[in-house]
């Protein structure tokens, strides 16, 4: 099946601006929906995640209790051996050590826009798919809301987007992230099934750096597979 | 009966249902805000106008409001879960955006065209997924115009990356549906300006899409 991209440059003139048309059209629409939806989360009751009640739907007990078990199960194995599947214990190190947002930075010179603040509400509430798109709008990101947006693709389980964003932050190499984002960019990797990028972005996290004993860890398993 | 009236016909024709002591014609017209979401007319024409300017502050506040009587009304007249009736307003708050830009509503009755709207969304989703629960077949809207989410992710970090005066141009004519004649009345900039910088525009968007 052609891309976007493939079908766009093979185009006539027309059906050029007919197909960016209907992308930009799509875009903005989920744009506009995600704010809707914060809105909405915002002054009201009703709420963008708010489902039936949960008594109602015992499947869905049946389903999480399901769940629950064989995530234990996934995290005994992975604690007992040695030879868990490396996205398995990846998503593992993410998961037990879930980021949040320190919130708006005091003196920053800049008033904390509205669009950021519930960005950050909906990165710490976990609802990262909102999170991401609410950064992705806010029109003048600085490093920390650059920063957030790929946690928040990363953790949304967008990991080619993840990886893009993180690739260009790290072009800074005075960020105040770079440990993190060594880390997250490797995680990105993995789980996107990069594996030798995986290895070469592993290899950044130096002795000393955050998370660099599980980096070694993911290394060892890396090189068995 | 459904009066398109400016402000000062609508207190013309108010004084004059006064004198003449019709009351049909003054509850008519003072009822119809109500029916259109607290707007005159020439509100829904500023209305109009900002969200073919590409801005949807005002069109957001007003929809957020509805938004919540209008899944109880599907909720409670179809029996519809919430979630099917919270993705029918959504979809109709999209759908009537579109139509407003494209002038194909006019100052009525707002509220009840939204609702019947919803309720038609609601029905349409119901009835395709018991077609596809039979056929064993769904076609997504992505597969139908071959734009996947990726694709639409990708678009909109580039976009963020775009400059001011390209967004404003492309949503103006894009997202508002707006003619390039009528944004270089706007901008105060020749067709012809506005035709290259629409292709600029376009070249550049892209060129940060595959970047």
């Amino acid at each position: 099946m052609k891309s976007f991209y493939e079908k766009y440059q093979n185009a006539s003139e027309e059906t050029k601006d007919a197909l960016l048309n209907r992308a930009v059209n799509k875009m903005l629409d989920k744009q506009l929906q995600s704010e809707i939806e914060v809105g909405l989360s915002a002054d009201q009751p009703i709420s963008i995640t708010k489902k039936e009640p949960f008594a109602r739907r015992r499947w869905l007990r049946i389903v999480i209790a399901a769940a629950a078990s064989i995530a234990v199960l996934i995290v005994a194995y992975i604690n007992l051996s040695d030879t868990g599947d490396i996205t398995v214990l990846t998503s593992k190190y993410l998961s037990e050590d879930l980021p949040t947002h320190p919130g708006v930075e005091k003196g920053a010179g800049e008033q904390a826009t509205k669009i950021r603040n519930d960005a950050i509400k909906a990165f710490n509430d976990q609802n990262y798919t909102l999170s991401g798109n609410l950064f992705k709008q806010i029109s003048k990101k600085g490093e920390e809301d650059n920063y957030y947006l790929a946690l928040s693709s990363l953790y949304a389980g967008q990991y080619s987007e993840a990886i893009q964003v993180l690739q260009k932050n790290l072009q800074n190499p005075n960020s105040k992230y770079v440990q993190e984002m060594n880390w997250y960019l490797a995680s990105a990797f993995i789980l996107n099934d990069n594996k030798e990028q995986a290895t070469q972005q592993l290899e950044q996290i130096n002795p000393g750096n955050w998370n660099y004993d599980k980096a070694q860890k993911l290394l060892r398993k890396l090189s068995k597979q | 009966m459904h009066l398109i009236l400016s402000y000062s016909d609508r207190v013309l024709f108010l004084a004059y249902s006064y004198i003449q002591d019709d009351t049909k014609t003054r509850m008519t017209i003072l009822d119809a805000p109500n029916k259109n979401f607290g707007l005159d007319t020439k509100e829904f024409d500023r209305l109009v106008e900002a969200l073919k300017r590409g801005n949807t502050d005002l069109f957001k506040s007003i929809f957020q409001n509805h938004f919540r009587d209008c899944v109880s009304y599907i909720q409670r007249k179809y029996s519809a879960t919430y979630d099917d009736a919270y993705d029918a307003s959504m979809t109709t708050i999209l759908v009537f955006r579109k139509r407003l830009v494209e002038d194909k509503i006019a100052y009525g009755n707002l509220r009840f065209l939204f609702t019947k709207m919803a309720s038609q969304h609601y029905i349409k989703a119901a009835k395709s997924v018991s077609t596809a629960s039979i056929d064993n077949v769904e076609i997504s809207d992505s597969e139908e115009d071959g734009i996947h989410d990726e694709d639409i992710q990708k678009l909109s970090l580039a976009w963020n990356r775009l400059d001011d005066a390209c967004k404003e141009l492309l949503q103006m004519n894009y997202y508002g549906g707006m003619k390039l004649a009528e944004i270089a009345l706007q901008l105060n900039k020749s067709a012809t300006a506005i035709r290259k910088q629409k292709e600029r525009c376009k070249s550049k968007l892209i060129n940060l899409f595959h970047n």
